[in-house]
């Protein structure tokens, strides 16, 4: 994975600039930013491992599913029904915008085969090229991402909301 | 359909959906052609049925040795030797190597992950999630009466 903060400031960066031509999207930048951090809830292997769960339920069991195509989308229905019928589809829009992009991300990681996780599943179990920029645990994406959503908070504030 | 009975029902398909890819995927993905590192750490609990075979894995290192390093999957300790890379105990690794005997993994390709660095990336991705629900929290509310998100401002 690619570090939260770098997830969720790509996509507010993103949003926000469309937001100045088209400005009913500001309403939805928060949700695209939650969209993002979705597919990493799969992280939630570190505090309940699945074999705690495997024990329990007497079944096979992973978390990882959440990081694939089929489980996010479950997921982006899950959360998209806690919002009004009048909201729900562009919810459901700026939640698979951001999850979107945490795949891109994810795409640029570094991996020693060269390939993505199967992230298609259940679709497929192919992996997909990387592009092999940097590691989760690097910095710099965070510092890029962050200056730039620095920049284009500064210029709404001043610019555009004001 | 109303939108009450239709929230209930796309609750109960979307949770039941991902419950089932949830156990799906426990149950195959560690097949040979599914997940690599579930495959990997799956083969590694059997070592001596899959000697001579290509491995991706993700695993932490246990302890650094002169030739190498040593490292844990699958319940058993493998020393990794054929690679320049000198990750400490702790750190995380990545790597595609080849299950030389029952604990030897000959490595082609090792990426190392620090430990200091996965503890940067945790806490950063902490930070994530707060500049998250700060953001969120600015323009929705959650509307007990109707059990649903709103935008605040919205009566």
């Amino acid at each position: 994975m690619t570090d939260l903060l770098t997830h969720v400031l790509f996509v507010y960066t993103g949003m926000t600039v469309a937001s100045w031509r088209y400005p009913r999207l500001r309403l939805f930048v928060p949700i695209s930013m939650i969209g993002a951090v979705i597919p990493d809830l799969s992280k939630a292997r570190i505090i309940i491992p699945a074999g705690v769960i495997e024990t329990a339920l007497g079944l096979p069991f992973s978390w990882t599913a959440i990081h694939r195509l089929g489980g996010t989308l479950a997921v982006l229905a899950l959360v998209a029904t806690f919002f009004p019928k009048r909201l729900r589809s562009r919810v459901f829009g700026a939640l698979l915008f951001g999850a979107s992009t945490a795949y891109l991300l994810d795409a640029g990681l570094i991996r020693a085969n060269g390939v993505t996780p199967p992230y298609l599943y259940p679709i497929a179990w192919m992996p997909l090229p990387t592009a092999g920029l940097y590691l989760s645990s690097e910095s710099w994406p965070a510092l890029v991402s962050g200056s730039v959503a620095a920049a284009v908070w500064t210029i709404n504030r001043v610019y555009v909301e004001d | 359909m109303e939108d009450r009975t239709r929230r209930v029902v796309t609750t109960l398909v979307a949770f039941g959906a991902l419950f089932v890819m949830m156990v799906h995927y426990g149950a195959v993905a560690a097949e040979p052609g599914h997940d690599p590192n579930m495959a990997a750490h799956r083969a590694l609990e059997s070592p001596d049925q899959h000697v001579g075979e290509n491995l991706y894995m993700w695993t932490v290192v246990a302890t650094d040795t002169p030739n190498g390093f040593v490292v844990k999957a699958g319940g058993h300790r493998y020393a990794v030797s054929g690679t320049d890379a000198t990750p400490s105990p702790g750190d995380a690794i990545q790597m595609v190597g080849n299950l030389r005997d029952g604990n030897t993994i000959v490595a082609d390709r090792v990426v190392v992950s620090p430990r200091p660095a996965l503890q940067y990336l945790y806490a950063i991705s902490i930070g994530g999630l707060l500049v998250t629900v700060v953001v969120f929290v600015r323009r929705w509310r959650f509307d007990r009466a109707t059990f649903t998100v709103r935008p605040r401002g919205d009566e």
